[in-house]
């Protein structure tokens, strides 16, 4: 029977057992209170995890980097602007704006792996490194920028 | 009817009544002859299917095709057991033999788009569905692989309207009853979500996972997550969103002390969402919970 729905299509590949992936979702957490780096790379880790496609893993890193770049273009005209208390806020929203990207591109392939019986992997060591690292980095990196 | 006709009626008739383990009883009253029949390697691996008895599933079928040659139905329960032991490449060549043999059987159809499903392949898994839906829209595969499709996708909104309509075509389908406490868990609705694993349990006791889904959403409805319900109803995102608009819309009115009560405030809502359905578990457990 020609029918190409009806053609195998499934190779060990897409399914092959990897290191357990983090719940996208949880990746909020880390996002809001680390900023946009932390749940970026934390994000990357899990693409592989989730063994997402090349086009998908870029659009993350896109994310990522058009959300540092707005991070410290909007808190530096903050700054520059003297009002300073909402700038403390700016990386909790650019973080969760990332958190957006990456929960859109990796919810689906993170449901599939639902579907398979797979049980998420604890996020509560990774993500409090990457919030206190990377956090800090981009505070770092904030400052520096602010002071030059 | 003969004596074994009959006997084989007992059992279909049993397995409608979700009662498995009694199907196997009598089937294994059955005569030689009758036993090793198509029919009855079928029921045997019905009803094996629906204690989740994979491996015995694939022994059973594997029988069965050796002793009675190829059968759609036993090739696709053989499909079945297959996902449920992670081996997808060889669960698709079974599916893949049986929609040889019954091209137009939406149950199988179903098996296969679930199982496109389970590997990440949402398009092809779309367009079985759409073909199991033309051949028998009211099925309840159909209605089951339509919300695991919408799910898979992440649409919840879809998955909860398909469980919607599966429940307003079949209101005492245990599947039926487990989509919609599924759809109104993921929708914050606890109160919905534990009737309907209770009422999907009721109807099906056999069934290790509506057992589980009914135990973990009366750890959702216990009184000490009361307080987070709103959370589970708006969701991670659009309540962080509210909490930290609130902190910034009170700290740019210059009332800084109460937006750090209310950060306060959120914090414990915070720490207590994290605790609390630990705490819930063993109450309602009375011991923890591995």
């Amino acid at each position: 029977m020609a029918d190409d729905l009806f053609t195998p299509t499934i190779a060990p590949a897409a399914y092959e057992v990897r290191r357990p992936p983090w719940r996208p979702q949880s990746l909020f957490f880390p996002a809001v209170l680390g900023g946009p780096t932390a749940v970026t790379v934390l994000a990357l880790v899990n693409s592989g995890r989730l063994g997402l496609p090349r086009r998908a893993t870029l659009t993350v890193l896109g994310a990522g980097v058009a959300g540092l770049v707005a991070r410290v273009v909007v808190t530096l005209s903050a700054g520059a602007a003297g009002t300073e208390r909402p700038g403390r806020w700016i990386g909790a929203l650019a973080g969760g704006l990332v958190w957006l990207a990456v929960s859109a591109t990796q919810k689906g392939r993170y449901r599939a792996y639902e579907l398979r019986g797979g049980e998420p992997a604890s996020l509560w060591g990774p993500g409090i490194a990457a919030v206190l690292v990377l956090g800090f980095a981009e505070a770092a990196l904030l400052l520096l920028l602010a002071a030059a | 009817m003969s004596a074994p006709d009959a006997q084989l009626s007992r059992v279909a008739h049993l397995l409608e009544l979700n009662r498995p383990e009694q199907a196997l009883d009598e089937l294994g009253r059955l005569p030689a002859g009758a036993a090793t029949g198509t029919a009855a390697f079928r029921l045997r691996a019905a009803a094996l299917t629906e204690l989740d008895r994979w491996d015995d599933v694939v022994a059973v079928v594997r029988q069965g095709l050796a002793e009675c040659g190829p059968d759609a139905e036993l090739l696709g329960r053989l499909g079945l057991a297959l996902r449920h032991r992670l081996e997808y490449a060889p669960a698709e060549r079974a599916l893949l033999d049986a929609l040889a043999i019954a091209p137009q059987s939406p149950w199988l159809l179903c098996q296969y788009a679930d199982l496109c499903c389970a590997v990440g392949q949402t398009d092809k898994a779309e367009r079985l569905v759409a073909r199991a839906a033309a051949l028998a829209p009211d099925a309840p595969p159909v209605f089951s692989s339509r919300f695991q499709l919408a799910y898979a996708r992440g649409d919840d909104r879809a998955a909860e309207r398909i469980a919607r309509e599966f429940l307003g075509a079949w209101p005492s389908h245990p599947v039926a009853l487990a989509l919609h406490g599924v759809a109104a868990s993921r929708r914050g609705r606890v109160g919905t979500a534990h009737r309907a694993f209770g009422q999907a349990l009721a109807h099906d006791p056999t069934d290790a996972d509506y057992a589980e889904a009914a135990w973990e959403s009366r750890v959702h409805a216990h009184p000490l997550l009361l307080p987070l319900r709103p959370l589970y109803r708006l969701g991670t995102f659009r309540t962080w969103l509210l909490a930290v608009g609130v902190v910034v819309v009170l700290n740019l009115a210059g009332l800084d002390l109460l937006a750090g009560l209310f950060g306060l405030c959120w914090l414990v809502v915070c720490v207590w969402s994290w605790v609390a359905p630990s705490v819930a578990r063993r109450l309602v457990l009375g011991r923890w919970r591995s």
